[in-house]
């Protein structure tokens, strides 16, 4: 094999890592969240990250609303009661990556107990953005809008009008230009 | 450094980007049908591809049944009725599929919720399993074949017991 099949071997390989390391950042957040952890959680956010949304109609997220940077999210986290057993439930993201930067999108749906029931309290679209620093991949911005906001469809259709994940036949990239 | 093969390596990784490539492609399918991307969606789907459902009760998505192809998948996903649901908020909410890769085919199972609003609540519209057969073409996995089948019918049962995962153990 010539230096030129090792450095695309390298590539293939680094491209699946990045993917892995997206998910797996993905996975700590209805984790993370609906515990409480909200230091470490932020720890995988920029320092100079935000996050853009609308006021719950529910109040289930609290009185937070617009585009606020981590001092905010930090609050907002802790602000939030965990009496109702409140659950993030994720789809699996779709992402994409180019080079330093990612997309992902994925739904949620907030449940919570309500005696012996458990109730759904909201769909949630999000497009999380992020970016690779010295420390890994972290979160740059989170757009979350409810299913039934005027915008929640303009972030589904931005995730569907760009090519899927492709590792190639050539495997010379995973990224597709 | 072991006795592995440089082969032996780049069939591995092979296998974990056909995985992954599957894993994206089925994550695109809530997004392209909440948002209505029926163009987009279908080119993910080989031209002789088919949709197997049974009725739906509730029609959702129209009144689609049996065996149909392409055209029929189109006129499915921008339907009045899907429309209609789209705009009050609506969530195709799947699971992690598992998946089975065999050369240049493969099959995945997946669950599939189907969330609406309805007059200010929100309401599990349906709860399907989905059976995913994919092949790939032209070095792209696209899918061949969805079997559609609603949570307590008889052959639901029956698509996740015969998962190629677990009918061969």
């Amino acid at each position: 094999m010539n230096a030129t099949g090792a450095r695309s071997l390298e590539d293939r390989l680094r491209g699946l890592e990045d993917l892995a390391s997206v998910q797996q950042l993905l996975a700590k957040h209805p984790i993370a969240v609906d515990s409480g952890a909200a230091s470490f959680w932020l720890g995988f956010w920029t320092d100079d990250s935000a996050t853009d949304r609308p006021a719950a109609a529910s109040q289930q997220g609290g009185t937070y609303a617009g585009v606020y940077g981590k001092n905010i999210m930090l609050e907002e986290i802790l602000e939030r009661s965990r009496d109702s057993g409140r659950s993030h439930i994720t789809t699996p993201a779709q992402i994409e990556i180019e080079g330093d930067q990612a997309t992902a999108t994925n739904c949620i749906v907030v449940i919570e107990r309500h005696g012996d029931d458990s109730r759904v309290r909201g769909t949630l679209v999000n497009r999380w953005e992020f970016r690779r620093t010295d420390r890994g991949w972290r979160i740059a911005r989170r757009v979350m809008r409810p299913a039934d906001h005027p915008d929640a469809r303009g972030l589904m259709l931005a995730a569907t009008s760009t090519q899927k994940f492709s590792a190639g036949d050539s495997g010379e990239t995973l990224i597709p230009e | 450094m072991s006795a592995t093969t440089l082969d032996e390596l780049i069939s591995r990784l092979r296998r974990v980007e056909d995985l992954v490539e599957i894993q994206q492609l089925l994550s695109t399918h809530p997004l392209a049908v909440d948002s209505g991307s029926a163009e987009f969606w279908l080119e993910f789907w080989t031209e002789d591809s088919v949709v197997d459902r049974l009725a739906d009760p509730d029609k959702h998505s129209g009144d689609f049944e049996g065996v149909y192809g392409k055209d029929s998948m189109y006129k499915e996903i921008t339907s009045p009725e899907l429309e209609a649901l789209r705009e009050g908020g609506l969530a195709h909410f799947t699971t992690p599929a598992e998946i089975v890769v065999e050369g240049d085919l493969a099959i995945a199972t997946n669950y599939l919720q189907l969330i609406a609003i309805e007059d200010g609540q929100y309401r599990l519209r349906r709860l399907v399993l989905s059976r995913w057969e994919l092949r790939r073409e032209d070095g792209a996995w696209k899918i061949t074949k969805r079997t559609i089948r609603p949570t307590g019918h008889e052959d639901t049962r029956n698509l996740m017991a015969s998962a190629p995962s677990l009918s061969r153990g």
